[in-house]
């Protein structure tokens, strides 16, 4: 019988094999790529020490094609738990280093059982992914494999936040598991993402593209909004998840942390006053607003680079994690459009399903007019603004900078899709349209008889902007209930979070609405 | 000789083009003669736009992101810009809209004048 102490040598060698991935050369190679290997990234995403490895000795169950013969340490994916910032996540990362990351049906059974974990423990998932793709000699076996990840990303959806990182190619069915996590992250460079590679693509319509432009980190965070966040490297890349998880709760039933809050919530912040120029006409950055509204300045966009006419992100007031919603009169004069609108639906519906309060800045003077919005479906896709924004049952404080004209003005949150404050700063104009093109329709007869008919536009625009481009109109019927100093957005705001604080609303009983997805 | 078969207004005309100079006699034409009026607008009609200017290797277009009216050209011909620099004013949806270079380069051509229209996609400047 061999001893306890031959027995932990054995042990000892085993793991050590599983450890060293696939070997020195390919984790060189991996090296002078510029990136990371599984275990250097989860050392990277999780407190020191803290993670603790599941299933290191599963092994493939392949004999086609030569499989019997390939050795797959740890079957080319790491799974387990550990904390981030004393919090506990789950994780899985796929070593690129054991034949190419490739997914087979054991590999695919390992993420299983950690997103099952992660949905038994309440706590968040995050995947790393690197990886060829499905592993051909497994066949449908690994087919099977990503199907079982999509169907637990599914159900995970609205219960655990799931985050998805990629630190290296995904090409086909392997963009669908990020694709339905909350979080899409990418690394400049290093990880591309796409259904049909250039190949495919330069066989079938011709195009010539590489694979950077056609699924990089730059092409997914500006043109596709795929990717939520991007990063220069992959340091800062898992840096960022974790300041993103620190707003998050670890699942649906618990409230986001709160921290202690060192800006002081009275705090009168004059530049307010001056941030937003009172003619209607002159653009401004509304992240500046932003900046000066929230606890310490602090703010992570969502979306940074994707549908800049409108701004998303996480920030906390007085502690307490608040999702922000604000048009950006920087960026297509602050329209909402199909990708602004796809893109804080998604936003305040992921807030809603994790009890992340939403404050929501308008300054918009509507939708974007063009064919290709209204072929694009913007009837579609602006529907789902208004859809999230109704059915989010989570406080909603908004706040009216300037201008909020028609739906526009409907859809950004406000008294009548369930806002449970509404503030306007004085120079907000609400009114069903702006001052010219109402003049145009309200007076059409009487300009066209004039005798200067451009003089009574004039004078119509004039007297409509006096009469109802004002906040005091809509405060008078009580769709705004207060009007506030711009300095004074903050107290005020930290005010009407903490009354909303133990907000309770009920819905009707029913299976699920019907998102216009 | 040319036929062509012509739609106009939903009715078909047949067309037949003799070519000025061309040693073949004409046929006996089996269209009717009004056809050839409206068989000419709708060439003219059908003519394939301008090609759209392209981008040589190491050059950038600034592109309008929605239509309005150039209010202001903040750059000349070979300034340099830095991405950021703010390089015409677009009034649109009643907002002067800063248009910012998103490159660092210098202005090669410049292809909108204070007060031109222009529509999503239309190029401005190219930059280098």
């Amino acid at each position: 019988m061999p001893d306890i102490t031959e027995l932990i040598e054995q042990l000892q060698a085993a793991r050590e094999r599983v450890r060293a991935g696939g070997g020195e050369k390919r984790v060189a190679k991996q090296h002078e790529a510029g990136k990371l290997t599984a275990r250097e990234r989860l050392n990277l995403l999780f407190d020191e020490g803290s993670f603790i490895e599941l299933d290191m000795f599963v092994k493939h169950r392949c004999t086609a094609f030569g499989m019997e013969d390939v050795e797959a340490p740890g079957e080319g994916v790491i799974t387990g738990y550990g904390s981030i910032d004393g919090r506990l996540v789950y994780a899985f990362a796929q070593d690129f280093t054991v034949i190419g990351g490739s997914l087979g049906e054991m590999h695919a059974a390992k993420i299983c059982k950690v997103m099952d974990l992660a949905m038994k423990a309440g706590a968040p998932l995050v995947g790393l992914n690197d990886s060829g793709g499905a592993r051909i000699q497994e066949g449908v076996d690994a087919l099977n494999g990503y199907g079982n990840i999509f169907f637990r990303n599914t159900m995970a959806s609205g219960v655990i936040p799931q985050i998805s990182v990629i630190m290296g190619p995904s090409a086909g069915g392997a963009v669908y598991s990020p694709a339905l996590t909350d979080f899409v992250f990418m690394v400049e460079g290093t990880s591309q993402m796409f259904i049909t590679g250039p190949q495919v693509i330069k066989a079938v319509t011709g195009e010539e593209v590489s694979p950077e432009q056609l699924g990089g980190a730059r092409t997914h965070a500006t043109k596709s909004g795929v990717a939520h966040f991007k990063a220069e490297n992959e340091e800062e890349c898992l840096a960022t998840v974790r300041r993103l998880l620190s707003f998050l709760p670890s699942n649906n039933m618990e409230d986001p942390p709160r921290v202690k809050c060192e800006d002081p919530i009275d705090r009168m912040e004059e530049r307010l006053r001056d941030i937003v120029p009172t003619d209607p006409n002159k653009p401004y950055d509304v992240r500046d607003v932003i900046r000066l509204v929230v606890d310490a300045g602090d703010f992570l966009e969502v979306h940074a680079g994707w549908a800049q006419n409108l701004v998303v992100g996480f920030c906390r007031i007085s502690g307490m994690p608040v999702g922000v919603v604000a048009n950006q009169p920087r960026t297509l004069a602050g329209c909402l459009d199909i990708n602004a609108s796809d893109k804080a639906s998604r936003f305040v519906r992921f807030c809603d399903a994790f009890n992340i309060p939403l404050l929501t800045l308008v300054d918009t003077p509507g939708y974007l007019p063009g064919t290709d919005q209204e072929y694009g479906g913007i009837i579609r896709h602006g529907a789902k603004l208004l859809y999230a924004f109704s059915e989010a049952t989570v406080p909603k404080i908004t706040v009216i900078l300037r201008k909020a004209y028609g739906g526009a003005y409907l859809a950004m949150c406000s008294r009548s899709l369930g806002a449970d404050q509404v503030l306007a700063w004085p120079q907000a104009e609400v009114a069903v349209m702006g001052p010219e093109g109402a003049a145009n329709i309200i007076f059409r007869d009487e300009i066209a008889r004039a005798d200067d008919p451009a003089a009574l536009r004039r004078e119509k625009i004039a007297a409509y902007r006096e009469q109802f481009a004002n906040p005091y109109v809509a405060a008078s019927r009580g769709y705004v209930d207060v009007i506030v100093d711009p300095a004074e957005t903050r107290p005020q705001l930290v005010a009407a979070f903490a009354a909303m604080s133990s907000k309770r609303e009920a819905r009707a009983a029913r299976k699920h609405g019907n998102l216009p997805v | 000789m040319k036929k062509y078969r012509v739609t106009v207004n939903g009715e078909v005309f047949e067309v037949v083009i003799e070519e000025h100079g061309g040693d073949q006699k004409p046929d006996k034409p089996n269209t009717r003669p009004a056809a050839a009026a409206p068989a000419q607008a709708e060439r003219e009609k059908a003519a394939p736009p301008a090609p759209k200017r392209t981008a040589a290797p190491g050059e950038n277009q600034i592109t309008a992101p929605m239509p309005g009216v150039i209010v202001d050209v903040k750059v000349a011909v070979g300034s340099e810009v830095k991405a950021g620099t703010v390089m015409f004013i677009l009034e649109a949806m009643k907002m002067e809209n800063e248009i910012q270079s998103p490159f660092e380069g210098r202005v090669k051509s410049l292809e909108v004048t204070k007060g031109a229209s222009v529509n999503t996609g239309d190029v401005l400047a190219v930059i280098e």
